[in-house]
């Protein structure tokens, strides 16, 4: 597409694009850092996952900040209206990735990690940082293609949640006593399921912004 | 709702001289709604618009072919009178133009000129009503025989309004309205021609793409004297079909 004859435009929503970018970058290294965390539980890295959900918000109010601003100086419409509009919401889901990695790295201090789950666990950590990063690479390129791959890899999170779901809750039945461990490690793989859906959903706004279309999952 | 063409354009041609200035345009314009035509300078659509009353007729070198009815009467025919036309489809021009009289003999002009009153009550009614619908009798009820040129642009461009709709159009055509008026000014515009679009159908022509979305139900797009997209309003600032659309609302192309 051809730059704006106000070239000051286009560096604005340039600027939009690469704070986005800069977020899910941030996003990716809190989630690098939980699967350090969960592979190897230590309260310095712990504590690392925790702090950068500030260093999250404060992108996302930067991102609020700057779509604002974009609406009122410069009136987008259109490929520009879809592009600022949806930042905003992509900041949304960003920030509570950010939020459910958080809260996950606090309840993994009281687990002390079964083998099956620990692995189960990394698994589907693992695919939701490669969601990310191709979430990540599709918003930079617009790609539509990409960002329709990694609504469909959420499925396989969605399962392996399930499977894990069904597991621990057994786990509660067979074992009552471990109730608050096992309870822990249920609000872990949901968040991991919210998290999936967050990603999808900032996928979804890359179809929106192209082709004014939304994919539902 | 309305979903009465009023006017009916095909395969519209038009020249100045031996140069083109628009090109095959066909659409249709709905009664009793607001219809928008934008595109840069230069793009026909003023020609275009002027076409609807045969005020091109005025200049020598102007020619054009194809078809415009209104009403299913062809506004071309030799046969039409263009001053009955023009009675019929009112103008109202970028800048405020009144007439050299007092605010009451603006918009009575018309309506002395065609006889369309029989005595001087029926006349001070008429003008009074067409004042209190621009919203301009209440700010001049003092001064109605003042000089028009007393007026603030926004009033003077009101005045006109009055002035059109007083011998009961009902098309009007706006040629950039609000291109010499402050926002406030803009804005009272802006609502009179939504009050205006109850009863008459309106064509404005604006450069102003905000000004364009928020009175209009339709838009035309034109670039180089081609029709290039017309669509429902919503649609084009939000989802134009036409590249060539989305670039100039976005400002990518002048």
């Amino acid at each position: 597409m051809v730059g704006h004859i106000v070239k000051s435009y286009d560096k604005d929503l340039d600027n939009l694009k690469k704070l986005i970018t800069g977020m899910m970058n941030t996003n990716l290294e809190q989630l690098n850092l939980l699967y350090d965390l969960l592979s190897d539980f230590s309260n310095e890295t712990q504590a690392k996952v925790i702090n950068i959900d500030k260093a999250i918000n404060d992108l996302d109010a930067k991102i609020i900040d700057e779509s604002i601003k974009i609406f009122s100086l410069r009136n987008p419409v259109a490929y520009d209206l879809r592009f600022v509009f949806s930042a905003s919401h992509v900041s949304k889901n960003l920030e509570r990735i950010g939020d459910y990695t958080k809260a996950t790295a606090r309840y993994a201090t009281n687990v002390s990690m079964y083998d099956k789950v620990k692995s189960s666990y990394l698994e589907i950590l693992h695919i939701l940082i490669e969601m990310l990063h191709s979430a990540r690479t599709a918003f930079e390129n617009m790609d539509v293609e990409l960002s329709k791959k990694v609504i469909a890899m959420d499925e396989k999170v969605d399962l392996l949640y399930n499977e894990m779901s069904i597991l621990l809750l057994q786990k509660i039945q067979i074992l009552p006593e471990k109730l608050d461990e096992i309870r822990a490690y249920i609000l872990i793989v949901r968040n991991f399921e919210r998290i999936g859906d967050h990603i999808a959903s900032c996928c979804q706004y890359i179809d929106f912004i192209e082709n004014n279309t939304m994919i539902y999952n | 709702m309305s979903e009465n063409k009023k006017i009916i354009v095909k395969d519209v041609n038009a020249f100045y001289g031996a140069k083109q200035a628009l090109f095959d345009v066909n659409l249709h314009v709905l009664e009793k709604e607001v219809t928008a035509f934008i595109g840069p300078s230069g793009c026909g659509k003023s020609t275009f618009l002027r076409c609807l009353n045969r005020m091109n007729d005025l200049i020598d070198i102007f020619s054009m072919n194809g078809s415009i009815t209104i009403d299913g009467v062809e506004v071309n025919s030799p046969t039409l009178d263009p001053v009955e036309l023009r009675m019929k489809v009112g103008m109202v021009f970028q800048k405020p133009n009144p007439f050299p009289k007092s605010i009451f003999e603006n918009v009575a002009y018309g309506l002395k000129i065609h006889g369309l009153t029989s005595n001087k009550k029926e006349l001070e009614e008429i003008v009074k009503d067409c004042l209190e619908r621009v919203g301009l009798l209440d700010e001049i009820k003092d001064r109605l025989h003042d000089s028009a040129f007393g007026l603030s642009g926004g009033q003077q461009q009101r005045l006109c309004i009055a002035r059109t709709i007083a011998i009961n159009p009902e098309i009007i055509l706006m040629d950039e309205p609000c291109s010499a008026l402050d926002p406030i000014a803009t804005a009272k515009i802006e609502n009179l021609i939504g009050e205006l679009s109850a009863k008459y159908t309106i064509i404005i022509v604006t450069h102003s793409m905000q000004q364009a979305a928020r009175i209009s139900k339709h838009t035309a797009f034109f670039h180089l004297g081609k029709l290039i997209e017309f669509d429902e309003t919503t649609k084009i600032f939000s989802n134009p079909k036409n590249k060539k659309t989305e670039d100039y609302i976005t400002g990518r192309i002048g």
